[in-house]
This record gives C-alpha cells, sequence and structure tokens, in this order.
C-alpha cells in the first residue's frame, strides 16, 4: 500500500533519513520508535509528502507519491503534525469541520462529526473556543479532525493514518482511549502510522514497531520480535528489560540512570 | 442555532444596515434632500426638482456607490490579507501594498502627465493596480523561504517596503508642479470627491473578478489557519491558494486606491472588528467584512462631506480619527486572543 524504495533525504550536507525501505499495511497499527532526533518525524514527512525525498520513491496504492493531487491524497491519507498551531478563534465544532470535504450531504457531515466527537470525548465541546482548551484537549479536537477527513474519503479505497507523537500532551485516560480508538479504526481498508514515546503504549498497542536509529531502519517486525531488550538498550542508550507474558510485553529500565 | 452561527443573522443585519446607510447618504449634503422627494427623483419622475435630481444622479449617486465599494473592497482584502499571513495585523496599508499603489498613482500624475499629457490620468486605475500587484509579489517573495511564509518578515517587509515608496513619493512630489501637488494631496489623504459613475464601474469590475477567486479563497484560507503544511494534508494546493489571495487582494486595493487615494483602517479594523462576534470562517467573514467596509466608509463619507460642508475634509484623516481609537480599545481589550 504505502512503500518507501531506499529513501534518503539530507539536510545540506547532514544525512537525515538513508536507505530506507518499508512497508505500511492496512489493518495493522505500525509504531515508529526511537530516541529524539533519530529521524522519526523527518520519515513521517517523507511518507506525507511535505518534504521530497534526496534519493528514491514513495508509492501509494500503485502510484508514486508525486502523481497524486492534493485534494484526491486528502481523502485516503490523513496526517496529525507535531505541533499545530491555529489562529483566529474557530470553535471546536469548526476545528473539525475544517477536515471535512466538499461536496457530502449535511446529513453525513452531521453523522461523521457527531461519531468522532463521541470517539475522542468531546461530546459538549462543540460550541468552545478551540483557543481557550487545554493542551489535552486541543490535541483530541485534532485527532478528531484528520479521522474526519478519512471518513470522507471513498470508503472501498486503502486509506492510512499518520500521527505524529498523538498521544504525548494527553493523560493516562485519554492516552489510553486515544490509542484504542485508532486501533478501532483500523480495518482491512484502514492502516495507522504512527510516532510513540512511550515504550509500553508502544507494547500495548502495535501490531508492527519501527525502531528508527541514526537515520535509518534498525528493526522493523511484529511488535512481539521487534521490542527485544537487546536492541532497545542499544538504540536508546539505556539498559532495558523486556518482561513477557503470552503476547504482552513491559519494558522497564534502571530511573536512576 | 449555535451561538457562533450570528452569521445568519448579522449578514441580513448589516445588509439592511447598508441599505439605510445608503438613502441617508444619498439624501444627505451641502444640499438636503427631501426623503420623501427621493423614489421620484430615483424613478425619473417629471415633478422632481431638477435641480435636486442633477444633484443625486450626477453627484450622490455615484459617490454612494463609489464609497461602498471602496469600502467593500478595501476590507474584504484585509480579510484576505490577514487569512493569508495568519496574522490579525497585515492590512493593505501596514503591509505596503497601498503605497505601491500610491506610489504608481503620484509616478503616473508627475511622470505620465509629463511625457503623455492628459490621457495619463485616464490609465491611473491600471497603473495604482499594477504598482498594488507588484509591491504585493515583492513583499510576498520576500517574506517566503523555502515555501514557508515568515510573518514578522513580511510586517518588516512591509515597513521596508512602504519607506522606500514614501521616498521614492518624495522625490516625485519635488518635481512636482502646483496642480500635479493638488492632485497628490488628493492620493495621500484619500478622498471620494471626484467620484463619477465610471470610476465606480470600474471598481465594481474589478470586484467583480475578486469575486471568482472567492470560492477557491474561502475554503484555503480557513484551512491554512491551521498552518501551511496541515492545509496542505486537507487537499488544499497552497501555491494556486496563495496565488489566489495575492491576485484578489491587489486587484481589490489596486482598484480601490485608484480611485480614492489611500484611505487606512478600513482593511485592518473591519476583520478584527468582526471576529469579535461572529465566525472566523472565511465563507462569512469576507462577505460581511465587504458589508460592514461599505457601512463604514459610507459613515466616514457623510462625516467628510458635512463635517466643514460646504468644504470636505479628506476622508482618510475621517478614517484614521475613528479608526485609530477603535483599533486601540481591540489591543487592549483582547491582548490574549491576539498574543495566542
Amino acid at each position: 500500500m504505502f512503500h518507501a524504495f531506499d529513501v534518503s533525504f539530507a539536510r545540506g550536507r547532514r544525512q537525515v533519513i538513508a536507505d530506507m525501505n518499508l512497508e505500511l499495511r492496512t489493518d495493522e497499527l505500525t509504531v515508529v520508535i526511537g530516541p529524539n532526533g533519530a529521524g522519526k518525524s523527518t520519515l513521517l514527512k517523507l511518507l506525507t509528502g511535505v518534504l521530497k525525498p534526496s534519493a528514491g520513491t514513495i508509492w501509494f496504492d500503485g502510484r508514486s507519491l508525486q502523481q497524486w493531487n492534493a485534494r484526491e491524497l486528502a481523502g485516503r491519507r490523513a496526517v496529525l503534525s507535531q505541533s499545530t498551531s491555529l489562529v483566529f478563534p474557530f470553535t471546536v465544532h469548526e476545528v473539525i469541520s475544517l477536515g471535512l470535504a466538499e461536496g457530502i450531504s449535511v446529513q453525513d457531515k452531521r453523522t461523521i462529526i457527531h461519531e468522532v466527537l463521541h470517539v475522542f470525548d468531546l461530546n459538549g465541546f462543540e460550541h468552545r473556543l478551540f483557543q481557550e482548551l487545554s493542551g489535552g484537549e486541543k490535541q483530541r479536537v485534532h485527532l478528531a479532525r484528520v479521522v474526519c477527513q478519512l471518513k470522507c474519503g471513498e470508503a472501498e479505497k486503502p486509506k492510512f493514518l499518520f500521527l505524529d507523537e498523538p498521544v504525548s500532551n494527553l493523560d493516562i485516560k485519554h492516552q489510553i482511549n486515544v490509542l484504542s480508538a485508532v486501533r478501532k479504526l483500523l480495518s482491512p481498508q484502514l492502516g495507522a502510522f504512527v510516532i510513540l514515546h512511550d515504550l509500553n503504549l508502544a507494547a500495548a498497542y502495535a501490531d508492527r514497531v519501527v525502531i528508527v536509529h541514526e537515520g535509518r531502519i534498525v528493526s522493523n517486525d511484529v511488535m512481539a520480535r521487534a521490542l527485544n531488550g537487546k536492541t532497545l538498550s542499544v538504540v536508546f542508550g539505556v539498559d532495558m528489560h523486556v518482561s513477557k507474558a503470552g503476547m504482552w510485553r513491559r519494558i522497564s529500565y534502571n530511573t536512576r540512570g | 442555532m449555535g451561538p457562533r452561527e450570528q452569521h445568519l443573522l448579522i449578514i441580513p443585519l448589516l445588509t439592511a444596515t447598508l441599505v439605510v446607510m445608503a438613502v441617508v447618504s444619498v439624501a444627505t449634503g451641502a444640499v438636503a434632500i427631501d426623503l420623501a422627494s427621493l423614489p421620484g427623483i430615483l424613478m425619473g419622475n417629471a415633478d422632481a426638482a431638477a435641480r435636486d435630481s442633477v444633484i443625486v444622479w450626477s453627484v450622490r449617486l455615484p459617490r454612494t456607490l463609489l464609497a461602498m465599494l471602496v469600502g467593500a473592497a478595501l476590507a474584504s482584502s484585509g480579510a484576505i490579507l490577514q487569512g493569508l499571513f495568519r496574522n490579525p495585523l497585515a492590512d493593505p496599508g501596514l503591509v505596503g501594498v497601498s503605497s505601491g499603489s500610491v506610489l504608481a498613482a503620484v509616478a503616473t500624475i508627475v511622470l505620465g502627465q509629463n511625457y503623455f499629457g492628459e490621457t495619463a490620468t485616464r490609465l491611473l486605475p491600471v497603473t495604482a493596480f499594477i504598482g498594488g500587484l507588484l509591491t504585493t509579489i515583492l513583499l510576498y517573495s520576500i517574506a517566503t523561504r523555502d515555501g514557508r511564509t515568515y510573518t514578522a518578515t513580511m510586517l518588516l517587509g512591509g515597513i521596508a517596503i512602504g519607506a522606500i515608496a514614501m521616498a521614492l513619493t518624495g522625490v516625485l512630489i519635488f518635481m512636482s508642479t502646483e496642480q500635479q501637488l493638488r492632485e497628490f494631496t488628493f492620493w495621500s489623504l484619500g478622498s471620494l470627491g471626484g467620484a463619477t459613475w465610471a470610476k465606480a464601474a470600474s471598481v465594481g469590475l474589478f470586484m467583480l473578478f475578486a469575486l471568482c477567486l472567492w470560492p477557491i479563497l474561502a475554503r484555503g484560507l480557513d484551512r491554512l489557519a491551521l498552518g501551511e503544511a496541515e492545509a496542505g494534508h486537507m487537499g488544499i494546493n497552497i501555491q494556486i491558494l496563495k496565488r489566489a489571495a495575492i491576485v484578489a487582494t491587489a486587484l481589490l486595493t489596486g482598484a480601490a486606491v485608484a480611485v480614492s487615494g489611500a484611505i487606512g483602517f478600513i482593511g485592518l479594523v473591519v476583520p478584527h472588528l468582526l471576529r469579535l462576534i461572529m465566525s472566523p470562517r472565511h465563507r462569512f467573514l469576507i462577505p460581511a467584512a465587504a458589508l460592514l467596509g461599505a457601512i463604514l466608509l459610507l459613515a466616514a463619507d457623510m462625516i467628510a462631506r458635512t463635517i466643514v460642508a460646504p468644504a470636505e475634509l479628506p476622508i482618510g484623516i475621517v478614517t484614521a480619527c475613528l479608526g485609530g481609537p477603535v483599533f486601540l480599545w481591540m489591543l487592549l481589550t483582547n491582548v490574549r486572543q491576539i498574543e495566542t
């Protein structure tokens, strides 16, 4: 579905991403982890077309990313960036509506908005000013907006959700809510690519884990195999221990440095 | 109706106010026209006093229409510029666009008349428009690096371009004759004194062109409020949006400045004032700004031509006297909203 072939990206002389090969599938939640500055967000920007690779190509649904026009692509993949600022006093309802495509019926709009408000625990927030919300509430509104965008696309076509640290501003309850909601959205037509910092959340929600270190993919495997103490310790530079119980993984580390 | 769906009320309310104001404007002036005789004059009724009929048809009506169109053009271009730059401080005056139009107009008066005689004056709307367009493009390219527009650079660039335009305007004043100097004063302070049907029609024509871009702008500018990358993710072609906004702003400001000189504050204050009471969605904001801009400029023009009648105050003085304090008041009461 989404394929990166030998993708590299350089900023000036600095190689930020080197020879990455990656395949994203629908019905899968792919979590990307790695230390700060490893190239996770750059990878997301390359896959979503914000940045153009200096070498290699990215394909989505049989076509190179460059061959898609912006409007067509918007119905097929939605992106939540790491930080999004909003100017002007929009209400929550208006911000979420920005995700809606042109030309869908009023009834469909209402149904979609009602649904995402419920999914992201935003009932009763519709008429509040976005600027007056807390950081976590703002994040949930943006999530509702990007999910809204995908719900407007053609139902049978494959779609992808790209989320850059979607739970970084959220309390534990909402971290669980959001990631569970993303899991519930997965289907044979929908896949998700999520950057996370919390390794235990990655262990709890990922189908597949991609570990990025110094601009390269060092591991790309199903969660249970990708999250192993040895790789994590090397990549993060901290001694990590992975406890296993069937399919479950729990990562612990020494907090005293 | 939700609390923010007031646009459903605000737009009809503004329209009704504008109609009333237009009627009052036609009746008010150095010679008062009886409201009761107005329908007769407008219908071309033979009973109407010939003098009143001439005043209404050749002075008041074109002037009222021109004031409405210029106010609408300035306020809607302010709304578009603020949306484009994602900054509530952007304004055709502050970002140097209108100074470019004024410079082009003054150059046409002074240099054009020296080389081409009186025909040059007829080209004024065209040259002022081109001046505005060139300044907008220049400012935009100065403020944009690697596909990102930097708002602080934009504002500072606007100040620099404004200063350069003013210096060049100074040189032209130095070269000008008495008559040309008087014409220049008209440009620098703004006036609707020379209103004609032709001038009103030319602004109306430019407004019609700009109106064609409204659907692109309404959809795109709302999403641009989230940032360029986000708008792109939502299917907006950023390059087309920016060009549409630049062309629309240059059309509107250029045409307005060409027929009325540099009238400040309307473009800055009107969109800002509206966002305090209605949804900032550009689908509603741009037409509401056009309506409120028309109302305010009509009011300012009535003050300008009646307060020292039979003489006339330049309208730029009136808008600055009203707009300055209103803008300060908005800054003081909405610091939080502006800073977040």
